[in-house]
């Protein structure tokens, strides 16, 4: 697993806290912005950006399963950002190409994937 | 041409004489006699067989196990002449130079000498295995040619790597070596070769520094000597043990045991089958991957090795992955597949999946050892136990290899790879072995740390010698009989110059 993901995880309890926080004071204000930091409830429509990176929704969405059964621990907005950062405006297949030659491989159900496509399934099975 | 003599019609309380014995008539023990022909040294093979197999004299073999399950001891050899070689399936590839190497992640490793001692030794071993030309991917262009690429990795640790076969004749096993230099053996001046004679003690000098004589005994119940200037013990890696420990008339702890290193660290290659599934995104891979192909100087079949560099740096152990045969994929594979090719941006259509078996390389343990009971067999010579282990780390070790070359299908986009054993319990479900018998008189510098020195000669005994894979200190994931073969035409030369 790269830094960034370790990285991800130990700012979990931050952004937590600053979600609800977030939470609180946005009565009124744009549900988008609180079901994204919500995470699991999230508006499917929030990642549509990432989702529609993969071929196959349904295809995905059986390979996440396997993802989140390995590790149900990390938070939707978190992957996003990480994703979203990562990948910027390249293709996919750039950025799968580049996961694999830095050895950001991650094995899900035996699976050997790279790191960003098994963390793009976990979105697209979490917004199912 | 003279034929081989019958030890069952020596008289009683003979003492025959000769310049060298060798005990065993194997690959080791035939490779020796034919290599020291070209001096008129006298020399007498000790077989404990006959021609062919025979039920009470497999039998001497018998014994117990404890630990990991492992091959019956009265299965894992044939006990007549051509010994290994009368069941071998005549795999071949020469050891690695890093299996030669002290490694500090692999306790117990380095031989006393580099590959490049022995390969001088590898074209005439070639040539006894009759494997043809000695390539092992030195060009493999003649075989590309013929039967298409290998399939493309991206850069990283494993490779390509190459098995060549010992002939087949039509639908007959590889060259066996009892068969195949019989008429050799005979026809050659200074050579006797007795069947049926078992050594049952290697009787040393009183002050315990040389052979004094060897107790042959046969199953009618004939005992006689024998005294040579020079003894080599070649009984394979399990037999030679025994012996050793056996021969307690003068020392207690058994010869060459000084240290209590005989029948220790004993070695051989797990090969677990449906250890990981390649697909391939294109289908298409080449035949030499799933079969062994006649190329024009060689039966060949392709393997995936980790490199030298690969096994420096990330200190894993030697392996030889081959792909076994086509297999299907549940819902989740083929799901794994079609979104991973397509994310690539690679037409999966018509993918296909094989499964993988391997050859594993384990780390020397001492407690995987041999040890003598109180049972004895039909000649009065104790039996042997086994504690066979085998820890965790080595099938971790080989799953990082596995999946470094996951990596590198993805890399290069034309496949991927799934992980099929992921507990003990799972990688010995389907756990086999190479009966490749290694490590337990294993060779050091060092008295404390070996059995035999760097000229396989027992530490302390001036005049025995140990031949074959019982030598090794560190067993690789090569198949040993070709690099056993050119380790002991080695040992020819420095038993021709202990004559000159």
């Amino acid at each position: 697993m790269s830094n960034d993901w370790k990285g991800a995880v130990a700012r979990r309890p931050l952004l937590a806290a600053l979600g609800a926080l977030v939470g609180i004071g946005a009565v009124g204000g744009t549900t988008y912005g609180i079901f994204s930091l919500l995470g699991p409830h999230a508006h499917k429509g929030a990642y549509q950006d990432l989702i529609s990176l993969l071929p196959d929704r349904d295809d995905a969405t059986v390979l996440g399963r396997a993802v989140l059964a390995g590790d149900t621990t990390s938070r939707m907005p978190e992957v996003a950002h990480n994703l979203r950062r990562k990948i910027g405006q390249r293709p996919l297949a750039s950025v799968l190409s580049e996961d694999v030659a830095q050895g950001r491989v991650v094995e899900t159900a035996g699976w050997v994937l790279p790191e960003t496509l098994a963390r793009l399934c976990e979105l697209a099975t979490r917004t199912a | 041409m003279s034929a081989f003599s019958d030890a069952r019609a020596v008289p009683a309380g003979s003492i025959l004489e000769t310049d060298i014995a060798i005990i065993g008539g194997g690959p080791a023990g035939i490779t020796l006699a034919l290599a020291l022909a070209e001096k008129p040294i006298r020399v007498l093979i000790l077989e404990s067989g006959g021609t062919s197999f025979d039920d009470k004299t497999q039998a001497l073999y018998d014994g117990t196990q404890t630990g990991v399950r492992y091959t019956p001891l009265n299965a894992t050899r044939q006990r007549y002449l051509g010994g290994s070689t009368n069941h071998w399936g005549g795999w071949c590839r020469p050891l690695d130079v890093s299996d030669f190497e002290t490694r500090s992640w692999v306790p117990h490793s380095g031989w006393p000498f580099a590959r490049s001692e022995i390969e001088p030794h590898f074209a005439r071993a070639q040539a006894l295995v009759e494997a043809g030309g000695f390539n092992y991917g030195a060009n493999t262009q003649p075989w590309r040619d013929q039967y298409g690429e290998p399939i493309a990795l991206g850069a990283g640790g494993v490779y390509t790597s190459w098995f060549e076969f010992s002939k087949m004749r039509g639908s007959v096993l590889p060259t066996n070596f009892g068969e195949r230099y019989a008429d050799d053996l005979k026809r050659l001046p200074h050579l006797k070769l007795m069947l049926h004679a078992n050594v049952t003690n290697i009787a040393l000098a009183q002050d315990a520094g040389s052979v004094d004589h060897l107790d042959i005994a046969t199953l009618t119940g004939r005992k006689f000597k024998v005294k040579a200037k020079h003894v080599v013990l070649a009984t394979g890696g399990i037999e030679n043990a025994r012996i050793l420990l056996a021969s307690n008339s003068v020392t207690k702890q058994g010869v060459g045991n000084g240290y209590d290193l005989v029948g220790r660290y004993f070695m051989d290659n797990p090969i677990p089958r449906q250890t990981a599934k390649l697909v391939v995104f294109g289908g298409a891979l080449a035949p030499y991957y799933t079969d062994s192909r006649q190329g024009a100087d060689a039966i060949f079949r392709a393997t995936f090795a980790p490199s030298e560099d690969y096994k420096r740096k990330s200190n894993v152990m030697g392996s030889l992955t081959t792909v076994e045969n086509p297999v299907d994929l549940d819902a989740l594979g083929q799901a794994a597949v079609a979104t991973t090719a397509a994310a690539l941006g690679v037409d999966a259509d018509g993918a296909k999946a094989y499964s993988l078996g391997c050859g594993m390389e384990l780390k020397p343990d001492p407690d995987r050892r041999f040890t003598l009971t109180n049972k004895r067999d039909a000649l009065g010579m104790p039996r042997l136990s086994l504690h066979m282990t085998i820890h965790d780390e080595d099938f971790a070790l080989y799953r990082e290899t596995m999946k470094e070359l996951g990596r590198q299908l993805l890399a290069s986009r034309v496949g991927m790879i799934h992980l099929d054993r992921n507990s003990r319990e799972s990688w010995l479900e389907t756990l086999d072995w190479g009966n490749h018998h290694v490590g337990t008189t294993r060779m050091h510098n060092d008295p404390k740390q070996g059995v035999v020195d760097a000229n396989s000669r027992v530490h302390g005994v001036g005049n025995l010698f140990v031949a074959g894979t019982s030598v090794f200190p560190t067993c690789g994931a090569s198949n040993p009989t070709l690099n056993l073969i050119a380790l002991t035409l080695r040992l020819a030369g420095h038993l021709k110059g202990l004559f000159r």
